[in-house]
């Protein structure tokens, strides 16, 4: 919990962040409660360093237009997606990020947010740049992506 | 679309096919161009995804993740990615709008640099998607209509 008040204030305050624990429902409303709020979301932030129910929020994100971000925790900065995140979570084409201090986590989210509204192609290049991307493949692709800002 | 000055790469697929088409006099070439079809797994609907490359498999041979099946380890599914894209001659992506994956993007970038053509479909082009395509549709019956009416060159000739 003390991660995700950290995380929730790395968000530029343009957004409202809304964390599901900060509502009080009975037990038998908590699945429907929480679906009622992601679907009230533009964006969703997904810290899945540790299991606890994401992935069926993850797989509605798409029904709902909701836009998703998957971080967790690594050992070291750089590193591909350790086997706890699921590869039903890796593969389902979602930006990922892992990090191994809270400060390139603000950093990720500050080239993000709030940009992914007012400049999304600048987000975009700054989610590229820390999705993992095979060699070779990474430096192409950022570099045409730049490429593209400045012709855009 | 080529800035003024600046020679556009070739796939040499085009140049290929006209080249075997004056030589044999006419006679009809039965290899199919290489396509690379992608799509955000998320917002795809499958169904339609199936359907366009069904289409699609009259005129090339299709690659990309509706053929290679959903990789079960990100940089395994990378690498095949990486190598499918530089043996097309052709990418089609059908994007939702303004929540294009990253993940296409970057097939998109990746195509665009290595000089393929890049066709998209999409009823709300996002921004960045629009600088690095060459041809646009609004659906996936504009395209099959284009195919239908002038052949895979009016995708892959150089604009």
């Amino acid at each position: 919990m003390a991660d995700l008040r950290e995380i929730q204030h790395m968000i530029h305050p343009s957004f409202e962040t809304v964390l599901a624990y900060d509502y009080e429902v009975l037990p038998s409303k908590i699945h429907d409660t929480d679906i009622k709020l992601l679907s009230k979301c533009g964006y969703a932030l997904f810290e899945c360093t540790s299991p606890a129910g994401q992935l069926m929020e993850l797989e509605r994100t798409a029904d709902f237009d909701v836009q998703a971000f998957v971080v967790y925790q690594v050992r070291r900065t750089g590193d591909p997606p350790p086997d706890y995140i699921s590869s039903m979570i890796t593969t389902m084409d979602i930006p990922l990020f892992g990090y191994s201090k809270f400060r390139e986590l603000r950093k990720y989210l500050g080239g993000i947010f709030p940009n992914i509204e007012d400049n999304r192609p600048r987000a975009m290049l700054q989610i590229l740049r820390n999705s993992y991307l095979p060699e070779g493949y990474r430096q192409v692709v950022l570099a045409e992506i730049e490429r593209a800002i400045r012709r855009h | 679309m080529a800035k003024k000055g600046k020679k556009a790469k070739s796939t040499g697929w085009y140049e290929r096919q006209e080249a075997a088409r004056s030589s044999a006099l006419g006679a009809a070439s039965t290899s199919k161009p290489r396509l690379f079809l992608t799509y955000s797994y998320l917002h795809a609907d499958e169904a339609i995804v199936a359907a366009l490359q069904q289409e699609l498999s009259k005129f090339f041979q299709v690659a990309g993740p509706a053929t290679m099946g959903k990789p079960d380890d990100i940089r395994k599914g990378q690498a095949r990615i990486v190598d499918a894209i530089k043996s097309s001659d052709l990418l089609i992506a059908v994007l939702p709008g303004d929540t294009a994956s990253t993940s296409v993007m970057a097939e998109l970038a990746f195509a665009k640099a290595s000089g393929k053509p890049v066709a998209i479909v999409s009823k709300k082009v996002p921004k960045l998607a629009r600088t690095l395509g060459d041809r646009f549709f609004r659906s996936v019956n504009d395209l099959e209509d284009v195919l239908h009416k002038s052949g895979p060159s009016a995708l892959i000739s150089p604009t």
